[in-house]
C-alpha cells in the first residue's frame, strides 16, 4: 500500500505576520501548530454540534458549510465525528477552505477516522492545534480548544446541540469573545437540538441557511473586511424529468426507489438524472435518501415561475 | 502370476493415472496393499475379499501383494475397489477374462465395492474420466450412479451395477450397454422470479447489470428489507454454461461430491454459505485440496449474507478472488491454483443493529459502528462495483396468480450484452474482468462521456480502482443499451450505483 507523505507542520506565534487577526484579540492567543494554509484576513464562520447528530442536522450543516464556501467564507470546526465533520466535508465539497481547530496535538489526528478528511483540510483550508505534538484527546483539552475556535470565527453556527455539550460551552465562548452566536432550530422533541432552542431563547440568531448566516455576519460591525457579495451562480432548469425530480422530492428526502414509483419513470431513467442533479450540487445523498439542496429547490422555483409566465 | 488394470485417483482438482497390479504368489494366505495407501485403501481388502466371495468367486489362499503405481502419489478413497478386484481376478486367472484382453489396457474401472458385489458411486468421476480419457484410454467402467457426469468426458461409460455383471460383461456372456452421451442434466437449484419482487427497480436494474458485465454487487439496507431475496433471485438472470463452462463446473462439484444428480450442470452454480463459515470451508480444505464455497461458485455466483458479520480472515480470503477469478493455497500437500471466477452478491445492514438512518432509533455506539463499517470498507469495497441501497417496501397488495416471469426476459437481455462483449473482448471476458491497462481500447467514450467522467472523478476523488469500476459499470450499461459507444448517461447511471 502506498503510504502518504506526513503532512507538514509549522509554527505560528501570536505576534507573527500570518496569525489570525480575529484570534490575536482573545486573551492569551496560543501558539499554534498549523498545517496548510491561514490567511490573516480569512472571514472565519465556525460550525459546531453534537458528536451523535441527526441525518437532520447533517444534512444542515453540510448545505450551511457548502453555502458558506461558496460565498467565499471559511468554515472552521472541530474535526470531531457528526455535524463537525459534515460541516468540514460540505465546505470542501463545494470547492471552499475550511479549518480543523483540534483538541489533540499534532501527532494525534482524532477520531483517527477523520485521517483522510484531516489530509483534505491541510490541502483544501488548514488544520490547527495549540496542544502539545503528542497531547491525547483529554478531556481537560476541549474547553480550552473552543476558546480558539470561537476566538478565531466572526461568528459560530450551533447546528445541533444537547443541553450539556462541548457546542454550548463553544457558543458560551463566542459570546463571552463578543463573536455573534446563531443557532439553527430543530424538532422541539429532540433532544439533539434542546441546546439550540436554549440558545435561541437566550437572544441567539435563528438562522436556517447558509445564505442567512452569511447576512448575519457580514451585517454585523464586526465584519470588517467589505467584499462584495458573491451571488452562487444557479444552475440552469433542465426541462426534462431532472425537473419533475425537483418537484416530487419537495422538501422530502427519498430513496430512488421511492421516486421511480412516485414518478413511473423508469430505474435508468431516475438513476441518470440523480446522478446528474447530485454532481450539480441540486441533490444530495445522505444514507441511501436523496433531498434537495437549497440549490436544487431555487432550481426547482425557476422552473416552476417559467411555467406561471 | 502379475496381472494388472488400470484407474485413476484424484490430486487436488486434477487426476492422475494410477496402474494397479496384483501379484499372486506361493506363500503363507495374506493380502496386503501398497503405495502409499490411507486407511481407506486399506480397508479395501475387507471390501474386496467379501465382495469377491459373495459374488461367486474364490478368493486365492496364496499370497497376494497389490501395488498401486506410481507409489510416491498418495491416494486416498475408496474408488480403486473396483480395479483391485479386477486385477485379482485376472492375477488369478478367471477363465474367461483373458478373452477381453486386447481391450483392458484402454479400459479403467473406477468404483467402491459394497460387501455383496454392488458398485457404489464415487466422487470425481468426470475429472477422473477426463484425465484418462486424455491418456489414451477408451472404456470406463464407473458406478451408474457417477455414470452420466463421467460420459461427460467423451469416453464409453458403462454403468456397473455389481461386480458379477462386470464380469459377466468382460467375459461376453451379458452386455452392458454403453452410457448414452445424452447426458441427463442437472436440475438448477430453484430460485427467485424477479417479478416476485415489487417496488424495487433500482437494485432490479443493479442485479441486471451484474448480471450482464459480472460486476460484483452490494445491497444495504435495513433488516426485513429484502435484500436476501434480491440476492436470490440474481442466479437466475445468468446465461446457461457453455459445454466447456458445463464441464468445468461439472468436474469441481463432482471432486466436492455435491453433484445434485448426475449429469452435467447447465445452470451457474449459486453457493450461499452461512456468515458463521470457517476459512477452510469457504477456501477449501485438507491435504487433498477438497474445494470450497470459492471454488465452488466457480462461473457462478456467491452470495453472502450479512456480509460484514463473515470472519475477518473469510473477508480477507475474498480479495484475491474477486481481482484475479483464482486464487492460491498452500497446504502440506503442496501449493495449488484453485478456480474462483464468480460473481459475488452480498447484502449488509446499514449498522449492527439495523436501525441507522432512522432518527434516535440506532442504539449502536459510535465505535461499533465504526468497527461494523470497516469490515466493509477499504479494499474490499473498492471491489464491489455495485453499491445499492435498498429501502423498506411497504407492500400494496397481495398478488393472485402466477405471474408472467421477468427472469426470462431480463436474462435475454444479459445474454445479448454478453454476446456483445464476447465479440469485442474474447469469449469469457466479461466487462468486469476487464485489466486496467485495456479498458481505454475497449471502452471508447462519447466526448461529452468523458468530460462527465473527468469531472465525477475529481469531484468525487475516485481512486485508480474506484475510476476503472465506473468505466466498467458504464460499459456494461452501455452493453445492456446497445451501445457501441459509451455515452453521457450511461456514465450518470453508472456513478447512481457505483458511489458511495
Amino acid at each position: 500500500m502506498r503510504v502518504p507523505p506526513p503532512l507538514s507542520w509549522h509554527r505560528l506565534q501570536p505576534d507573527d505576520e500570518g496569525y489570525p487577526a480575529l484570534l490575536r484579540e482573545i486573551q492569551r492567543p496560543p501558539a499554534l501548530d498549523v498545517a496548510g494554509h491561514l490567511d490573516p484576513g480569512d472571514e472565519v464562520v465556525a460550525i459546531v454540534g453534537s458528536r451523535q447528530s441527526s441525518p437532520y442536522g447533517e444534512d444542515l450543516a453540510y448545505e450551511i458549510a457548502a453555502e458558506l464556501a461558496v460565498s467565499g467564507i471559511v468554515v472552521a470546526s472541530g474535526l470531531a465525528r457528526g455535524i463537525d465533520s459534515c460541516a468540514h466535508r460540505g465546505a470542501l465539497d463545494a470547492g471552499g477552505r475550511s479549518i480543523a481547530v483540534m483538541g489533540t496535538g499534532r501527532d494525534r489526528i482524532y477520531p483517527a477516522e477523520h485521517t483522510d478528511l484531516a489530509r483534505r483540510l491541510s490541502g483544501q483550508g488548514a488544520l490547527v492545534t495549540q496542544f502539545e505534538p503528542d497531547s491525547a484527546p483529554v478531556r481537560s483539552n476541549f474547553p480550552t480548544r473552543n476558546q480558539t475556535l470561537s476566538g478565531l470565527s466572526l461568528g459560530v453556527v450551533v447546528v445541533e446541540a444537547r443541553r450539556r455539550s462541548g457546542a454550548m460551552l463553544t457558543a458560551g465562548a463566542a459570546a463571552d469573545q463578543g463573536r455573534l452566536v446563531m443557532a439553527v432550530p430543530g424538532s422541539v422533541y429532540s433532544a439533539t437540538s434542546e441546546g439550540c432552542h436554549d440558545l435561541l431563547r437566550d437572544g441567539a440568531h435563528l438562522v436556517v441557511s447558509g445564505e442567512q448566516v452569511v447576512q448575519e455576519v457580514r451585517g454585523d460591525p464586526l465584519f470588517r473586511v467589505l467584499k462584495p457579495v458573491q451571488k452562487a451562480s444557479l444552475p440552469q432548469a433542465y426541462g426534462d424529468l431532472r425537473d419533475d425530480l425537483a418537484r416530487v422530492l419537495g422538501s422530502r428526502s427519498m430513496s430512488l426507489d421511492h421516486v421511480c414509483t412516485r414518478t413511473g419513470a423508469s430505474a435508468r431513467d431516475v438513476a441518470t438524472a440523480m446522478a446528474q442533479l447530485r454532481l450539480d450540487g441540486a441533490v444530495i445523498l445522505r444514507q441511501g435518501l436523496y433531498s434537495l439542496t437549497r440549490r436544487g429547490s431555487e432550481t426547482g422555483r425557476t422552473v416552476a415561475q417559467a411555467w406561471n409566465d | 502370476m502379475i496381472a494388472s488394470s488400470l484407474t485413476a485417483c484424484l490430486d487436488g482438482m486434477q487426476a492422475r493415472r494410477v496402474d494397479v497390479e496384483a501379484d499372486i504368489a506361493a506363500g503363507l494366505p495374506s493380502f496386503s496393499i501398497v503405495g502409499l495407501t490411507d486407511k481407506a485403501v486399506q480397508e479395501a481388502r475387507e471390501r474386496v475379499r467379501s465382495a469377491l466371495r459373495n459374488s461367486g468367486f474364490g478368493f486365492p489362499s496364496h499370497r497376494l501383494t497389490v501395488n498401486l503405481a506410481p507409489a510416491e502419489l498418495r491416494k486416498e478413497g475408496s474408488a480403486f475397489d473396483l480395479a483391485i478386484a479386477v486385477a485379482i481376478l485376472r492375477s488369478a486367472q478367471q477363465p474367461g477374462l483373458d478373452r477381453a484382453e486386447a481391450g483392458l489396457d484402454q479400459s479403467a474401472f473406477i468404483g467402491e465395492l459394497g460387501l455383496d458385489g454392488s458398485v457404489r458411486s464415487v466422487r470425481g468421476a468426470l475429472a477422473l474420466g477426463s484425465h484418462l480419457a486424455e491418456r489414451g484410454v477408451r472404456r470406463l467402467f464407473a458406478p451408474s450412479a457417477n455414470a452420466a457426469e463421467a460420459a461427460g468426458s467423451g469416453l464409453a461409460v458403462h454403468p456397473v451395477q455389481s461386480l458379477g455383471d462386470l464380469v459377466a460383461h468382460l467375459r461376453g456372456e451379458q452386455e452392458i450397454p454403453v452410457q448414452g452421451n445424452s447426458a441427463g442434466t442437472a436440475p438448477a437449484a430453484p430460485m427467485v422470479d424477479l417479478a416476485e419482487i415489487e417496488n424495487q427497480p433500482i437494485p432490479k436494474r443493479a442485479l441486471e447489470i451484474a448480471a450482464a458485465g459480472g460486476h460484483h454487487l452490494l445491497f444495504s439496507g435495513p433488516p426485513g428489507a429484502g435484500k436476501s431475496m434480491l440476492a436470490r433471485a440474481f442466479g437466475g438472470l445468468l446465461p446457461d454454461l457453455s459445454p466447456s463452462e458445463a464441464k468445468e463446473v461439472t468436474t469441481i462439484h463432482s471432486i466436492a461430491g455435491v453433484l445434485r444428480s448426475g449429469g452435467m450442470m447447465r445452470r451457474p452454480p449459486m453457493r450461499s454459505p452461512h456468515h458463521s463459515i470457517s476459512i477452510a470451508g469457504l477456501v477449501g480444505g485438507g491435504t487433498s485440496f477438497m474445494p470450497g464455497d470459492l471454488t465452488l461458485a466457480h462461473r457462478g455466483v456467491l452470495v453472502l449474507d450479512e456480509l460484514p458479520e463473515f470472519r475477518r480472515d473469510c473477508l480477507e480470503a475474498l480479495r484475491e478472488p474477486l481481482e484475479e477469478g483464482r486464487f492460491r493455497i498452500s497446504r502440506v500437500g503442496g501449493t495449488r491454483v484453485l478456480p474462483a471466477s464468480f460473481t459475488l452478491v452480498a447484502t449488509a445492514n446499514p449498522c449492527p443493529c439495523g436501525a441507522a438512518g432512522r432518527a434516535g432509533e440506532c442504539s449502536c455506539s459510535p465505535d461499533a459502528l465504526a468497527r461494523y463499517q470497516r469490515k466493509l470498507s477499504g479494499p474490499l469495497r473498492d471491489r464491489l462495483d455495485l453499491i445499492v441501497d435498498v429501502g423498506a417496501v411497504t407492500l400494496t397488495a397481495v398478488r393472485k396468480g402466477r405471474l408472467a416471469s421477468e427472469t426470462e426476459v431480463a436474462r435475454l437481455r444479459v445474454l445479448e450484452a454478453r454476446r456483445l462483449q464476447a465479440r469485442r473482448q474474447g469469449e469469457g471476458v466479461l466487462n468486469a474482468a476487464i485489466r486496467g491497462a485495456e479498458l481505454g481500447l475497449v471502452c471508447l467514450l462519447a466526448p461529452d462521456a468523458e468530460t462527465e467522467l473527468r469531472t465525477v472523478s475529481r469531484r468525487y476523488r475516485l481512486t485508480g480502482r474506484g475510476f476503472h469500476g465506473v468505466l466498467r459499470v458504464a460499459r456494461s450499461i452501455a452493453d445492456l443499451g446497445g451501445h457501441d459507444r459509451i455515452t453521457v448517461d450511461d456514465v450518470r447511471e453508472a456513478c447512481a450505483y457505483r458511489l458511495p
